[in-house]
């Protein structure tokens, strides 16, 4: 299915009669899998009430949803950031406590083949804790950008900001996870 | 993904993913009943002043949460809802054409408790059970069962009797079975004096029983399956459950009806509602060889699973 394909059958999910919940269902079925892992990695359990708002709330407002400015995907994962921010709080405290809970466990792993795998858990604990301080808007622009994989295009429909807000964002918020990582991955070059 | 940085924040993210990686079954039709029900509930906000209030709401809710669900949800799941979607799904599956001179061949298992003339319980039994099922009922068909627990024994051969559709019972043929959900309600609830039963049960209970034969027979028939869907919505009693098992082990929601000494629950497939299998524990009358003698055997269990449905040429083709 092309894209131009694919946002025709979402527009045309999203100006289905009320009654008509196989269409709605449709669209569930295509973005609810992406929208639950992104929630769940940031909120937990809270993942499956969150996605149910984002869900009823989308189609509450689909007459506002105008497939010129933008496909449905990052309009819904918009709707979806605006829920997590009820949960800002718990988020923060998820992050905190995978921090404190993360680190390296080398008795467990003495074989230099797991050296990866080690250096991998041992980034846990600063990562957790770079993210529980970040400003929560900084945070919305990192992780849309590394776990739900938007382009700076789709962060800036998402959050409703400029393009050059997003970069900023990005900036200043990877900055501060390199800081936090002890600069052990060393500088490199932010696009 | 270049940057060392965002590649150890994805590998992280990677760690924080939820186990399995889709959203629970349930979700789905708990957003799309929300989306049907005529007043959507709005968002549950907490607020400092309103803590008190918010946690009696909350009490509220997690009463009317169905059995098995992981806590209270602010969307309770409700059976009508249920059902309605079940109806929309199945109708819209693809439909089978088979000829009228095929025949539908069903696969099951049962489980049963078997009695000895005393009425004492002895244990359970396990039947692997198949049936051949004239498409229009104009030819016979046959069924054949098998104990599973006895090393070599044989299959047993029970014909079903040609009938004509207005005739068959479920019994025997899909043939005739109504298509819209009124007739399918009068169907569920028929007087059949031809229908005989030792057990003790109710008109409602009756229905579910039915609409699980009906369910069983009609997997070719969609507009069968969603005229039964929509038949059972108004059967009063009927429970929606997340944790049912049937025969075979496999998971599902469940329709169950308690009633005194009785329980019927029908399994579906969560997702595709495809039906399952029923598990059915119930309360009989074992009339004893002496006439005038019985007496009620309570809890008796009898468990059916459908393993597979498929559309033949003859009898004996599987």
């Amino acid at each position: 299915m092309t894209l131009a394909a694919l946002a025709d059958t979402d527009a045309a999910a999203l100006s289905v009669p009320i009654s008509d919940t196989d269409e709605f269902g449709a669209l569930y079925d295509r973005y609810a899998g992406q929208l639950y892992r992104y929630a769940y990695q940031r909120a937990g359990d809270a993942a499956q009430d969150i996605v149910a708002d984002t869900f009823l709330a989308a189609f509450q407002q689909r007459a506002t949803f105008d497939p010129a400015r933008g496909e449905v995907r990052p309009w819904l994962f918009g709707i979806l950031t605006r829920k997590l921010a009820r949960y800002h709080r718990a988020e923060k405290a998820r992050y905190l406590a995978l921090a404190r809970a993360a680190g390296p466990d080398t008795e467990d792993n003495p074989d230099e083949r797991v050296t990866d795998a080690v250096s991998a858990a041992a980034m846990r604990a600063p990562l957790a804790a770079a993210l529980a301080r970040l400003p929560a808007g900084d945070r919305d622009v990192l992780l849309l950008v590394a776990w739900a994989d938007c382009t700076y295009e789709e962060v800036a429909t998402v959050l409703g900001i400029p393009i050059g807000t997003v970069r900023s964002r990005l900036n200043r918020a990877r900055r501060k996870v390199r800081q936090a990582l002890g600069r052990t991955l060393g500088e490199e070059a932010i696009p | 993904m270049r940057d060392p940085d965002l590649r150890r924040l994805r590998e992280f993210g990677e760690t924080l993913k939820p186990s399995p990686d889709q959203p629970p079954f349930e979700l789905r039709w708990r957003v799309l009943a929300a989306i049907d029900a005529p007043a959507p509930p709005r968002p549950w906000r907490r607020s400092r002043m309103m803590a008190l209030a918010a946690g009696a709401v909350a009490a509220c809710l997690a009463i009317m949460t169905v059995h098995g669900s992981a806590g209270p949800h602010r969307y309770p799941l409700e059976k009508t809802h249920m059902l309605k979607l079940a109806a929309h799904r199945v109708a819209a599956a693809p439909v089978f054409s088979p000829r009228p001179d095929q025949f539908i061949y069903t696969e099951s298992i049962a489980v049963y408790r078997e009695l000895r003339p005393a009425g004492a319980v002895m244990r359970d039994r396990q039947v692997q059970v198949r049936a051949w099922r004239s498409v229009d009922g104009s030819r016979e068909g046959l069924m054949q069962t098998m104990l599973t627990d006895v090393w070599g024994a044989p299959w047993r051969d029970h014909p079903i009797p040609v009938c004509r559709p207005e005739e068959c019972r479920a019994a025997q043929s899909a043939a005739g079975l109504p298509t819209d959900a009124d007739a399918m309600h009068a169907y569920l609830y028929r007087a059949d004096p031809g229908e005989f039963t030792f057990q003790r049960i109710g008109a409602d209970e009756r229905a579910l029983n039915r609409a699980a034969d009906v369910l069983r027979l009609s997997q070719h028939l969609p507009a069968v399956q969603a005229a039964v869907f929509q038949a059972m919505a108004r059967i009063p009693g009927i429970s929606l459950r997340l944790d049912g098992v049937d025969a075979a082990g496999r998971h599902g929601i469940a329709l169950a009806y308690t009633a005194t000494g009785n329980e019927t629950e029908l399994i579906f497939e969560p997702g595709t509602y495809k039906y399952l299998g029923v598990n059915r524990k119930m309360t009989w009358v074992y009339v004893d060889r002496e006439p005038g003698r019985y007496m009620l055997l309570p809890d008796e269990a009898i468990r059916e699973a459908v393993i597979r449905v498929a559309v033949v040429d003859k009898v004996g083709q599987q």
